[in-house]
């Protein structure tokens, strides 16, 4: 039974706790910064909501300070093994907190959250207390860590989906992911407990010890993936287990809506590579298994399936919203083969398709939200003629819709260009996969062309309109969000780089 | 560390340059077109270069003075099949840079001052100072580059502005002309030249002159004389563009469409000089068969352009082509090895001919735009001050006694006379024979024009009513009476002052008769050659080697020689030559002083002489002369039809071939293309079908079964959370399932 701790044992766990806390700052950075937004929020009153981005923004650009501190640090595994500091988890670090900054940005053009009558303070809140689940789901080595950390992703994400209450869609939304997200969780944490009642262990490398040493029962093991892959998967939004996602992405306010797109499915995916490249036996070398193809082919029929579905239930979508809700899902597929690889070129392809991700999805959604505050509808038919009205947007959102489908000369390109060279590195065992994501590309050009094919084809219904003005910032924005796109579709080095980088996850085992 | 001198030449530099980037944009916006930022700005920067020249010629006062800076602009690394390329850049000031610097800052700021006189009223005056600006900008770019790479871009740059400013009244029909004639013969010089440089950097893959003549001190130079002499005359070629030698002289003349100030500055004293300062630079390069070619063009071209001079009207014409011949004359004197002299006359002749210039401008705007000296006369009394710097440059033109002028073209003439006897062949006497022979016509043609303009009755009234129509509309916007001529106001008759001072003998040397006493002969000497001298001689010389050899031989041995060039040295003429044939040029030039003197003396005589005969005296009536010989008078006046006869074999030549391309474009070229379009067009026909038929068949099926599979996975999507979780369900226990099939097996 459980004992009470001596007080010296107490007094270790203060001091490994205190120790373990100088790895864990831009973590506590950001929860004080959580904390502050929604003091701040009460204290400033109701017409706070640029006060409140400014905060937020300033705070995020100031966590970088404390990840790039974190780069002159050691591997190491703290926390009694719970949490893990290493290059991998520093790369989404910037990438979330990135990902943060480009969703504020979104925020504060938005027409439906600025019209949003009961402040934005719990909002912003919310966003930085996602930013630090997502950290903590890249970086946990521990399924219990793991869990919380998804779960609080996953609870802000909730709170951020209905944001707007008085908004039907918006609420049905957010009820449909809080029902599906505990179903999945309920799933994920039930796979977690087949592998505790196996190991007796939680962090994963000791899993994988205990599981080498002593072998395991297939079945139960098959299991026990089956049902974390479930709960992983919902976050990654990969078929079959996206269907929350296209009525989510729908509902919620545009910028949630971007900000699920990319962050929690980055985090999905940074949390499955360090669960199976650490945790599950894949058999390279030192642990032979029967099985290790096996949960391999799992996520070689999910990514297949998310290709395919995503790419050619997309071709049918109205709604710029929808279409990129499908879109996403299709690109958890590309995403999936470069983890399929199983080596660092893989991890590092999968790194850098993520940071074009990031550009050109967040690009497509503002320009999605400088449309909408326009037309007032994110309907295909309602972006004729914008070519002309909005000159500086009609041209970088083509460039960013370029980009995802993946042609030269943008950084989507260099992204799906890596994930296929890795994946046809490996001869021709993945040479299948590699033919349906070319061929479900060339679907996606069709779906996404549909959009300059509107704006820039098709004659406005209100033709009398003339050049419509974004403000200056928006331009501002648009203009650096495409030229990156472009810049990076030339210059990707420093970035293929420093992923290559950043591909060596503790403890992971990868050839 | 950077020497206190390039720092301050880089500002010198860049002065200019920022005036023109201010004027060309804000010219409008400031009170007076901005005339006083480029006034300002060239007034700072002629500080700083007075300053340098006191620095470098008075405190140093070291004929080998020098120092030198230089960055890597481009690197290129290691080229693939070129080697390492780098392109650096530099500056290099000595005692040459010093004196051009100063030179033309003081004539670009005198005609800036001028200017502000002369382009009063014009429309665009603010953007005449911005193209002064750029011109002054590139011209140091010139003076200061320590290699062939930047000297060539900001040759190009000068020719640029000098382009822009002969065309800045672009409405008329005769200045848009005359820019794209310099332009584009400018252009053939300037290939010659960059072919030259690129002769030298293929084989020492670097630009910088010094380095350059190190390795060719040093043997390095791989491939035959012949090509050494050849990457010399193709330098020389762009000298032959810029400073108009023979055949590429045409466009000078034309050039005298841009407004008066920029000839004087551009087209008399600076940038065509940039040519022979150019040639002055690599001179120790070129080979003695180089020299020869640059000796006879320079010759010719003297000799050409000054019987030119003495028929034409046109004021600024006569003056134009004097400045072709005394280009010649420093040509010449480059080519007879007379380096120093030649250098000398570009200084004094930038002086004088910049107060012609400038007093020409003088008596045009004072004459309200009338240029034929037909037309003028007797306005000595009315102009005196521009009377009295006109005269004084117009002897030192002549080269009288006491005048600047006569200093360095005895100099020149002097080294002609000792190359000619050196060389020892009856054909090199031709040399100086042809420059003699334009220190006479010099001499009549400048008597001639300051007589037709100053003396005698004012003829005004002669001039034929519908000339005066024409020229009427050339008036801008003066409000002054018409007929009333009046000197100038200061800021146009300060520069004549200066520049007129500094066409005395005094400025340069105590002794009247001996500029080889002065202060410049001292600090300019012709440097040692750097091409292996009896290579060169057997090589080059060709068919006169024996001779030359025993010639040269002779001087070695024969002690009065040596100590001839001993005490030449003692009294402080030069340095003696390692080189035999320099050496001996140097020696026979120092021999010739005293007769070149006594003969350019009397030709000078014979010139003004006859100058008094036609037109003071009137002895002889010059218009019955030129009846009397009319097709030479015509040759002259129609100046020897150059432009016919270039209109008649490149131009028409040019137009002849571009039509014979054209009938082949036409007729062969579009026949084979239109045949074999008709030949694709029948098969992209049959193309076209299978395609329509079966590709898009295909195509079409392909689109609709993925439409048909995404409109079945559509229906999946019911918004009903219960049913996704369901499908969730199934889809894992689907998997399972799978796997449980798998284990049984």
């Amino acid at each position: 039974m459980f004992e009470m701790p001596s007080g010296a044992e107490i007094q270790s766990i203060i001091s490994i706790l205190k120790g373990g806390a100088g790895f864990f700052v831009p973590e506590i950075y950001l929860s004080a910064l959580f904390m502050v937004l929604i003091i701040l929020d009460l204290v400033t009153g109701r017409k706070n909501a640029r006060f409140l981005a400014a905060v937020t923004i300033a705070g995020l650009v100031g966590s970088l300070y404390y990840i790039f501190k974190q780069q002159a640090m050691p591997d190491t595994e703290f926390f009694f093994g719970m949490y893990a500091l290493d290059r991998f988890g520093i790369f989404f670090k910037y990438f979330f907190v990135a990902s943060g900054i480009l969703a504020v940005l979104l925020t504060v053009i938005d027409d439906q959250l600025k019209k949003h009558e009961s402040g934005m303070g719990e909002y912003y809140a919310l966003l930085v207390a996602m930013v630090v689940g997502m950290m903590m789901m890249a970086s946990s080595t521990d399924l219990l860590m793991m869990f919380l950390a998804m779960e609080l992703v996953s609870l802000s994400a909730y709170a951020m989906t209905g944001y707007l209450k008085r908004d039907p869609r918006s609420s049905e939304a957010a009820l449909k992911y809080l029902v599906y997200g505990a179903v999945s969780s309920g799933m994920l944490l039930y796979g977690f407990s087949l592998l505790y009642g196996m190991t007796a262990q939680t962090n994963l490398t000791r899993i994988a010890m205990v599981l080498a040493a002593h072998g395991y029962d297939p079945l139960v093991m098959i299991m026990a993936v089956l049902l974390i892959m479930a709960g992983l998967g919902y976050k990654m939004g990969a078929v079959p287990f996206h269907f929350w996602s296209p009525d989510v992405y729908e509902g919620a306010p545009t910028p949630v809506t971007a900000y699920l797109s990319v962050g929690s499915k980055a985090a999905g995916f940074a949390m499955l590579m360090r669960f199976f490249f650490v945790a599950v036996p894949h058999g390279m070398d030192m642990y032979v298994s029967p099985l290790h193809i096996d949960w391999l082919m799992i996520l070689m029929l999910v990514s297949a399936a998310s290709m395919i579905y995503g790419n050619v239930v997309a071709i049918w979508q109205k709604n710029v919203k929808r279409l990129l809700a499908y879109s996403s899902i299709a690109h958890a597929g590309y995403l999936l083969l470069g983890i399929i690889t199983m080596d660092q070129l893989g991890t590092q392809s999968v790194l850098v398709y993520l940071a074009s991700y990031l550009l050109m999805n967040y690009g497509a959604f503002y320009v999605v939200i400088l449309i909408a505050n326009r037309t007032g509808s994110e309907n295909l038919d309602d972006y004729r003629g914008l070519g002309k009205k909005m000159p500086l947007a009609g041209a970088a959102l083509t460039v960013f819709l370029i980009s995802l489908v993946g042609l030269p000369p943008t950084f989507g390109f260099i992204g799906k260009l890596m994930i296929f060279s890795a994946l046809l590195s490996k001869g021709s065992l993945f040479m299948w996969l590699a033919l349906i994501g070319i061929l479900t590309s060339v679907i996606s050009l069709y779906y996404y062309m549909l959009i300059p094919l509107n704006m820039y084809l098709r004659e406005s219904e209100r033709p009398e309109e003339g050049v419509v003005e974004t403000g200056m910032g928006a331009k501002l924005v648009t203009a650096t969000l495409m030229i990156l796109t472009l810049y990076f579709g030339l210059f990707f080095q420093p970035i293929a780089n420093y992923a290559k980088y950043s591909s060596v996850l503790f403890g992971a085992f990868l050839n | 560390m950077m020497h206190s001198l390039i720092q301050l030449s880089i500002a010198v530099l860049l002065l200019p340059l920022l005036s023109f980037v201010v004027l060309i944009f804000f010219n409008r916006r400031l009170p007076r077109g901005g005339d006083f930022v480029g006034l300002g700005l060239l007034g700072t920067s002629l500080a700083i270069s007075l300053y340098i020249f006191w620095n470098v010629i008075v405190q140093h006062y070291d004929p080998a003075f020098s120092v030198a800076w230089n960055f890597t602009w481009l690197d290129f690394g290691n080229v693939p099949g070129v080697g390492p390329l780098q392109i650096k850049m530099g500056i290099v000031i000595d005692n040459l840079t010093a004196i051009m610097l100063a030179m033309v800052n003081l004539i670009s700021f005198l005609v800036h001052l001028y200017s502000t006189g002369y382009m009063h009223g014009e429309k665009y005056y603010g953007r005449f100072f911005a193209y002064l600006g750029i011109f002054t900008f590139s011209m140091f770019g010139i003076v200061l580059s320590d290699n062939l790479f930047s000297i060539y871009i900001f040759w190009e740059l000068v020719g640029l502005s000098s382009y822009l400013l002969i065309g800045f009244y672009f409405h008329k029909d005769s200045a848009a002309d005359a820019q794209k004639k310099a332009f584009l013969t400018n252009r053939i010089g300037d290939i010659g030249m960059w072919l030259g440089i690129l002769i030298l950097y293929s084989q020492f893959h670097t630009f910088g002159y010094q380095e350059i003549f190190d390795h060719i001190k040093n043997g390095d130079f791989h491939m035959s004389q012949a090509w050494l002499t050849a990457a010399g005359v193709l330098l020389f070629m762009g000298c032959v563009g810029k400073s108009a030698q023979f055949p590429l002289h045409v466009w000078l003349p034309d050039a005298m469409e841009g407004p008066t100030p920029v000839s004087a500055l551009i087209h008399a004293a600076t940038m065509v000089a940039a040519g022979v300062y150019f040639v002055g630079r690599i001179f120790v390069i070129l080979t003695p068969d180089a020299l020869h070619v640059i000796a006879f063009i320079g010759a010719f071209t003297a000799f050409m352009a000054a019987t030119i001079a003495i028929t034409q009207h046109d004021i600024k014409r006569v003056l134009a082509y004097s400045t072709v011949s005394q280009l010649g004359y420093m040509v010449l004197g480059l080519g007879v090895g007379a380096y120093s002299a030649a250098l000398f006359h570009l200084l004094t002749h930038a002086f004088f001919k910049a107060c012609l210039f400038l007093g020409s401008g003088a008596i045009i705007h004072a004459m309200h735009h009338e240029q034929d000296m037909r037309w003028m006369g007797g306005l000595y009394k009315k102009m005196p001050w521009t009377f009295a710097t006109f005269m004084t440059a117009t002897l030192a033109l002549a080269g009288l006694p006491l005048t600047s002028g006569f200093l360095s073209k005895d100099a020149i003439l002097a080294g002609a006379l000792g190359f000619a006897s050196v060389e020892g062949g009856g054909i090199f006497y031709l040399i100086p024979a042809l420059g003699f022979g334009a220190a006479v016509l010099t001499a009549f043609y400048m008597g001639r024009q300051i007589w037709l303009v100053f003396f005698g009755e004012s003829r005004t009234h002669l001039k034929p009513a519908e000339e005066h129509g024409h020229d009427a509309h050339a008036a801008h916007g003066h409000d002054d009476h018409h007929h009333e001529v009046h000197e100038v106001a200061w800021n146009m008759r300060l520069p004549l002052v200066v520049l007129a001072t500094l066409s005395v003998f005094i400025v340069f040397s105590p002794d009247p008769l001996d500029g080889g006493k002065g202060w410049f002969m001292h600090l300019i000497q012709t440097p040692a050659t750097v091409v292996a001298s009896t290579g060169a001689a057997h090589e080059g010389a060709g068919l006169h080697v024996p001779e030359a050899g025993k010639l040269l031989a002779e001087a070695h041995t024969d002690t009065q020689h040596v100590e001839a060039a001993a005490s030449h040295e003692a009294e402080g003429h030069g340095p003696v030559f390692a080189d035999p044939r320099q050496a001996e040029i140097a020696h026979m030039t120092h021999e010739n002083h005293y007769t070149a003197i006594k003969l350019s003396s009397i030709m000078v005589v014979i010139g003004i002489g006859m100058a008094l005969i036609f037109y003071v005296f009137r002895f002889i009536d010059p218009d019955k002369t030129a009846q009397a010989i009319r097709p030479l008078y015509l040759y002259s006046f129609n100046k020897w039809y150059w432009d016919e006869i270039y209109d008649a074999t490149f131009i028409k030549g040019s137009i002849l071939i571009s039509k014979i391309l054209a009938w082949f474009d036409t007729n062969i070229v579009d026949g084979i293309v239109n045949g074999v379009a008709t030949i694709f067009r029948k098969f992209a026909f049959a193309n076209g079908s299978f395609d329509k038929y079966v590709v898009d068949g295909l195509v079409n099926f392909t689109a609709f079964t993925v439409q048909t599979t995404g409109a079945v996975f559509r229906k999946v999507q019911t918004g009903k959370v219960q049913t996704y979780l369901v499908m969730v369900v199934v889809a894992v226990l689907g998997y399972f399932a799978f796997y449980l099939v798998h284990l049984m097996k």
